[in-house]
């Protein structure tokens, strides 16, 4: 009882500090800040599936696009209202679409396991970007434009980070719930052995069908952040399979282990890449690449996974 | 006349031409061990798969607490309270042995979930000592174990256990056979698939013998140790 105190009291200080950072920073220091939130905040949703139930998605960058085309859609239809107003509704609009249309694909993609899952999500990103590049009413090959909501005075990219900082420590906490709750453990025995878990009575298609679903509609929650903080929205920027791929390497550099291994993966990875490589921008793909290659040879349980080993055989010695 | 707590009728099961189960009639009291024994291949462990929904029957009835249950799915028979612990064990590896037990008591038998169970279920399954330890550090004897812990933890009207005496040394099957007895003192029905016949002599109210997936003898253990048929189909020849 009295670590998990400590772990809620570091937790909170952890995120007062944050929260006064932007007014210490640069604006460029912002940005990274927010960028790491932002990835974070959406490995930490794959992580939602991927972690609990060894469903790998290598298609969620579908739902970054449907939560950022539902909020600058949703936008559209209430131009005069308050500012706070058109973000509640935009952010509302990502996840509820997003969660939506996650429950309608849930039921029969579900069915599918191993690499036949991953690639079908694969093709549903791909065919949902498609799509939405065809038709006029998402703005086609020119995209969409989003309006500026932060408040007069507030600095934008320290607003977009505070709200990316909120977004982040929320879907942590929904996973930390689930990973206590009935659900957590009904979603961790389908990860070990799904069969084995349907005969003792996991109701193992319903808590996959749950599992998506929040996966897929917490990240367009973030997507639709994600879009208001571009301003300017395409097809191709909210639907790339580089998005998919940031969640999936950031949860393994981090570690698939325990939540906090994508959040330490994207501080890494997002650090790496807009702090040390930004100069480097001809040799940027090959090096991160190498930095892959050498955390999963040097850490194959990503760092945090490394941590711990180093800490056990510590207070083993 | 009371409702048995498990009626199978008729149950057969064909694969192609091969009949693997065939016509097979039995029934299950609660608070009794009631044992499936034959040479391998006779469909013990077919009849577990028909029994928990894992196959369809092709033919017959499978009726639980006086309430068909053919048909139903393997989580809603599990739900109903029949729990089955693996011929070959099947732990959540990557859990803690404490953990796996959690996963019993969450799920499993609808009418007496929670986790109040655990560490009785931990104990009686001989696994306290274990209870923090990873499932993928277990030996093969605290696997069995752990099959059983977990099954334990789910309070199961019907425990279906299938050869958890396999592999093990005798002290550790004393062990198991310990445990399957309190569970039925508790009034828990069990049905056992074993090869050890000593053990299953030892411990079960009642044996019911199939050969090539056709019942050919069930009785009091006595009663089929001496049956002709038994003794044709374990030895090869015919009684004296």
């Amino acid at each position: 009882m009295a670590r998990r105190i400590t772990i809620l009291l570091l937790a909170v200080l952890l995120i007062a500090a944050l929260t006064t950072l932007p007014f210490f920073l640069k604006a460029f220091h912002i940005r990274v800040g927010l960028s790491i939130f932002l990835s974070a905040g959406f490995a930490v949703c794959w992580w939602l599936l991927a972690g609990f139930t060894a469903y790998y998605s290598f298609g969620h960058t579908a739902f970054v696009g449907i939560g950022a085309f539902a909020a600058a859609l949703a936008l559209r239809a209430v131009p005069e209202a308050a500012p706070a107003l058109q973000l509640a509704w935009s952010l509302g609009a990502g996840l509820v679409v997003a969660g939506g249309i996650a429950a309608i694909i849930a039921w029969p993609i579900l069915r599918l396991r191993g690499h036949y899952f991953t690639i079908a999500m694969l093709a549903v990103a791909l065919v949902l970007g498609e799509a939405v590049a065809a038709f006029p009413v998402f703005g086609g090959s020119t995209g969409l434009a989003l309006p500026n909501l932060a408040p007069m005075g507030v600095r934008v990219e320290a607003f977009f980070y505070w709200i990316a900082l909120a977004l982040l420590a929320i879907v942590m906490a929904v996973a930390w719930v689930i990973s206590r709750s009935r659900l957590g453990y009904g979603l961790a025995a389908i990860r070990e052995d799904e069969d084995a878990a349907q005969m003792l009575g996991v109701p193992t298609t319903r808590f996959k069908v749950v599992a998506f679903v929040l996966s897929g509609g917490l990240i367009g929650l973030i997507g639709a952040v994600y879009a208001l903080n571009l301003g300017y929205i395409t097809s191709d920027s909210v639907f790339r399979g580089s998005l998919s791929l940031e969640m999936i390497v950031n949860s393994l550099v981090g570690g698939m282990g325990s939540i906090l291994g994508p959040v330490i993966g994207a501080a890494v990875m997002t650090g790496v890449t807009k702090l040390v490589l930004a100069d480097l921008l001809e040799y940027h793909l090959a090096i991160t690449g190498v930095l892959i290659v050498a955390v999963v040879l040097v850490a194959p349980d990503g760092l945090v996974g490394l941590w711990r080993r180093r800490r056990a055989q510590s207070a083993g010695r | 006349m009371t409702t048995p707590l498990l009626d199978v009728m008729g149950l057969s099961r064909r694969f192609g031409e091969l009949a693997a189960v065939d016509d097979v009639s039995f029934t299950a009291e609660a608070g009794r061990i009631v044992s499936l024994i034959g040479p391998n291949g006779a469909g013990k462990s077919t009849i577990f798969n028909l029994l928990t929904g894992y196959l369809p029957l092709s033919r017959g009835s499978v009726s639980f607490r006086g309430r068909r249950i053919d048909g139903m799915n393997t989580c809603r028979i599990a739900e109903l309270g029949i729990a089955r612990a693996f011929q070959i064990a099947r732990p959540f590896r990557g859990l803690s042995v404490r953990d796996n037990v959690k996963v019993g008591a969450l799920f499993g038998n609808r009418d007496n979930r929670g986790l109040g169970v655990v560490d009785e279920a931990l104990a009686l399954a001989g696994l306290t000592e274990l209870a923090d330890r990873p499932a993928a550090e277990l030996t093969i004897g605290q696997l069995r174990k752990l099959e059983l812990g977990r099954a334990f933890a789910a309070r199961p009207h019907l425990l279906l256990a299938d050869e958890p005496l396999a592999g093990l040394v005798p002290a550790e099957s004393e062990e198991i056979l310990a445990s399957l007895k309190a569970l039925a003192a508790r009034g828990a029905g069990v049905l056992l698939v074993e090869h050890d016949m000593p053990a299953v002599m030892k411990v079960s109210d009642r044996v019911v013998v199939l050969e090539a997936g056709r019942l050919i003898a069930a009785g009091r253990p006595e009663e089929v140790n001496r049956d002709p048929r038994v003794i044709e189909a374990y030895l090869g020849q015919e009684a004296p």
